[in-house]
């Protein structure tokens, strides 16, 4: 019987603000750029719909399994940023799941950034650096295993990773890849790559996608079904890697998801399946077999790449921008010591910018519209926007390292 | 089917919907008698028979149209329906444009019912109050159903302003006594719910076309007068309040103030353009906007071809088919969120047809960065091409075959 790694990914981007050429800002880059009052909206509306209840369901389950019910968390820096600013009551209550010693944090970019595809690979180590220290001061944690955003993952990135000291990648589980090859075995990237887990999107879509589906056939899925399911899969492990949101935002509470989450840790040990975190299913099995990933790969979409994010002009010309302003920054930054260029460049760089550009299929209404804060627009107004934000922040920051250049000549 | 223009004779989208619809239909097999008023050159085409209404076209069933009343159901337009018999029949052309439609329907009606009596017709489809009051009498005096089209109402074309009395009831009844409404948008759809108490169960909304074909031109900005460099952004619809003119030389004063190389183009007549040279002067953008006046239907593609963005900033919008157009042209567009196409066009922008800032940012937008010209424009093609006549006749088809239906239901 394999053992059952569960992981959620938790995030909030900061949405961005109406931005026209005509717009006058004021000094604040921070407030000129994100809505603040928006990204406080979706914060305290996902923390009493999903975190705060999500948390204490898992807290009551490690607690009453006494210490054999575990799971995995990423939680990005942006995320804990706006806990701090919006809801603290929301990162205490991670914190009192980090104390009980049964969940793991996963290192991740600190702003859930598309770095990871710079040709420069400076940004991607600082942005992960940054994530780790933010774990280790927040939570006391020491990453061991590390997922990138959107679990974008090649063969080059995780050399990247391995090169950092981390043991263990996550990954998509999808057949372009794993072929044949099932993904509930522990298995390792290319040419001394680190081990790799494989998302079973299978089963994780179960939860993640169809819980609510009154369309599925297995609709209602109770707790015990889904733990026989699990019980009879094949393999070492079971890795359900999902979206924290499915608890409370992607299905409404209404839905049972809460009574799901509550049941099966209990369901599962009745049939003896064994809970591991990241960490210790990496550890614990040694790797199958070696994974070929050339191109990235990521979970979203029905392609599982990065057309998400750089499917079309816009996102790609946006993310070129992005990728430029690299060295522009360092240079104000370096010359003005204003980290706040440096922390606005990093929430500029969150995917879900690049993600509301999306014309893929976007026409038939799909996910990316569903998800979008800015429900009035489409890809092409949210370019504009996105865009004129991109070029004044360029100008801003030419400008201050031009401002610090006069001045040092006249102390000069 | 009764008309009221066809091409080559034809102010705006009516025209072109009853070309296209009836060359499909045609082409799927529905026999078709087309009446519409007499032209100075005769109109034909060959997959149906044009009947162009005047006094001799009575000469042939030996003999002569009879004044009447429209009636009982359009008493109450009395008032205004008030020449005689003798003032009809010697000034065939009517006073001005009122007289024009009443005399063109009294006829009509009286003819399809002559054309009846010798072949029998299965139903009649009208386009329009203008020709309503002649579906209704003839598919009362025929005892067959009635399928009208409504491609905008009284309220659409004055931008609720002073709307006619006159030509609001000739709506309600015609669509009140029709078996099938047919409308270009939900849109629409819910107004002629709303205003007319049409239920709903006898709307049914098809979107509108456009034949590709013809806007695949290329031309140069300099053939128009303009520097090779400069950006073009494009208006062509009537200079009427219903499309908004007034909103887009506004918004043009702001994006010239901001993108040095815009150039503006507005193309059509009407009766504020007075107004809208004198806003141009005013605004200090005199030399950057070209007043075209109407642009014949052939040479339209070389506008959108030498344009950067089209706007149009409809009040009102039943549709939009110049939307289509402009998108078939590779030409990106913006267009009022109060318009029927936005309902169903996704590769364009919207905007609150007043919210002249957002659409000047829109159009800034669309000037400044050209991946976001790129990417509209090349996505904005194919989308428009779903949009075929073909299509909208087979709906037509289905229509016509719920109305018969229904007809038999009323006998």
């Amino acid at each position: 019987m394999p053992s059952v790694c569960l992981y959620f990914h938790v995030h909030q981007p900061f949405r961005l603000n109406k931005f026209r050429v005509f717009s006058k800002r004021g000094p604040s880059l921070h407030a000129a750029y994100f809505n603040d009052e928006l990204n406080r909206h979706y914060f305290q509306k996902a923390s009493k719909q999903c975190y705060l209840n999500a948390n204490n369901v898992l807290l009551n389950a490690i607690t009453e399994a006494n210490g054999e019910f575990k799971v995995s968390f990423s939680i990005t820096g942006t995320f804990v940023e706006q806990a701090k600013r919006f809801a603290p009551e929301v990162l205490d209550s991670f914190k009192a799941l980090a104390e009980t010693g049964c969940v793991e944090f996963v290192a991740e970019t600190y702003s859930h950034s598309l770095a990871s595809l710079y040709k420069d690979p400076s940004e991607f180590r600082e942005q992960v650096r940054l994530h780790s220290a933010m774990l280790r001061e927040e939570f006391g944690a020491r990453p061991s295993v590390f997922r990138n955003t959107e679990v974008i993952y090649s063969n080059d990135i995780g050399r990247e990773a391995a090169s950092m000291g981390f043991s263990a990648v996550l990954a998509e589980g999808f057949e372009s890849v794993l072929d044949w090859r099932s993904p509930n075995y522990v298995y390792r990237g290319r040419a001394g790559g680190p081990k790799l887990l494989f998302r079973n999107y299978k089963l994780s879509d179960d939860v993640g996608y169809r819980f609510s589906a009154r369309w599925w056939s297995e609709w209602p899925l109770t707790a015990d079904k889904y733990a026989s399911w699990l019980a009879a899969a094949d393999g070492q492990t079971v890795n359900l890697f999902m979206d924290y949101e499915t608890f409370g935002e992607h299905h409404w509470p209404g839905s049972g998801i809460f009574a799901f989450l509550e049941h099966l840790p209990r369901e599962a040990r009745k049939l003896n399946l064994e809970f591991l975190t990241v960490g210790e299913t990496a550890s614990r099995y040694s790797a199958l077999d070696e994974v070929d990933v050339p191109f990235a790969l990521s979970w979203a979409d029905l392609e599982r790449d990065t057309s998400a994010w750089l499917g079309n002009k816009l996102q790609r010309a946006c993310f070129a921008e992005l990728e430029s302003l690299k060295p522009l920054v360092d240079e104000a930054v370096k010359a003005t010591g204003e980290t706040e260029l440096l922390e606005v460049y990093r929430m500029l760089q969150t995917s879900d910018h690049l993600y509301y550009l999306c014309t893929k299929s976007w026409a038939d209404g799909d996910v990316h519209k569903h998800f979008s804060p800015y429900k009035e627009a489409n890809p092409y107004e949210n370019f504009i926007n996105y865009m004129n934000i991109l070029q004044d922040f360029k100008e801003e920051v030419k400008k201050r390292v031009e401002a610090c250049a006069v001045k040092m000549e006249g102390l000069v | 089917m009764l008309g009221w223009e066809f091409p080559p004779f034809m102010s705006g989208g009516l025209a072109t919907h009853c070309f296209y619809l009836t060359r499909e239909l045609a082409a799927q097999g529905v026999e078709i008698d087309f009446f519409m008023p007499k032209t100075k050159e005769p109109v034909s085409v060959p997959w149906m028979r044009v009947i162009q209404v005047d006094y001799s076209s009575f000469n042939e069933f030996g003999t002569q149209a009879e004044f009447r009343e429209f009636g009982p159901y359009y008493a109450f337009c009395k008032g205004v329906n008030r020449g005689g018999k003798d003032e009809a029949q010697s000034d065939p052309v009517g006073r001005g444009f009122f007289d024009a439609v009443r005399k063109y329907n009294y006829l009509c009606a009286q003819l399809v019912e002559l054309y009846n009596s010798r072949e029998p017709y299965d139903l009649i489809h009208c386009h329009d109050w203008i020709t309503f009051q002649a579906g209704t009498e003839a598919s009362r005096a025929c005892r067959i159903p009635m399928v009208v089209t409504v491609h905008s109402t009284e309220y659409d074309r004055t931008g609720n302003l002073q709307p006619f009395d006159w030509i609001l009831g000739i709506e309600r009844s015609g669509t009140a006594l029709a078996d099938l409404v047919l409308t270009v948008s939900n849109r629409m759809a819910g107004q002629l719910e709303k205003r007319f108490g049409v239920p709903k169960e006898k709307l049914r909304v098809f979107y509108n076309a456009i034949d590709a074909a013809p806007f695949d031109r290329t031309a140069r900005r300099e053939e128009f007068g303009f520097p090779a460099d400069s950006k073009i952004v494009l208006y062509n619809a009537r200079l009427s309040i219903q499309k908004g003119p007034e909103f887009f030389v506004r918004a043009a004063a702001k994006v010239a103030g901001k993108e040095p190389k815009a150039r503006f183009i507005v193309s059509g007549s009407g009766d504020l353009l007075p107004r809208l040279t004198e806003m141009a002067v005013e605004l200090g953008i005199a030399d950057k906007i070209k007043f075209l006046g109407f642009t014949p239907f052939e040479e339209v593609p070389l506008l959108y071809a030498i344009s950067d963005l089209y706007v149009l900033p409809s009040v009102s919008e039943p549709f939009g088919i110049t939307v289509l157009e402009a998108m078939a042209s590779g030409t990106p567009v913006i267009v009022s969120k109060t318009s029927g196409v936005s309902e169903i066009v996704k590769h364009c922008m919207t905007v609150d047809f007043w919210d002249v800032d957002e659409m000047a940012a829109k159009m800034i937008g669309v000037l400044k960065y050209a991946v976001l010209h790129d990417e509209m424009a090349s996505n904005a093609k194919p989308e428009a091409r779903r949009f075929s006549w073909d299509q909208v006749a087979s709906e037509t088809k289905w229509f016509y075959g719920e109305a018969l239906a229904r007809g038999v239901a009323h006998a």
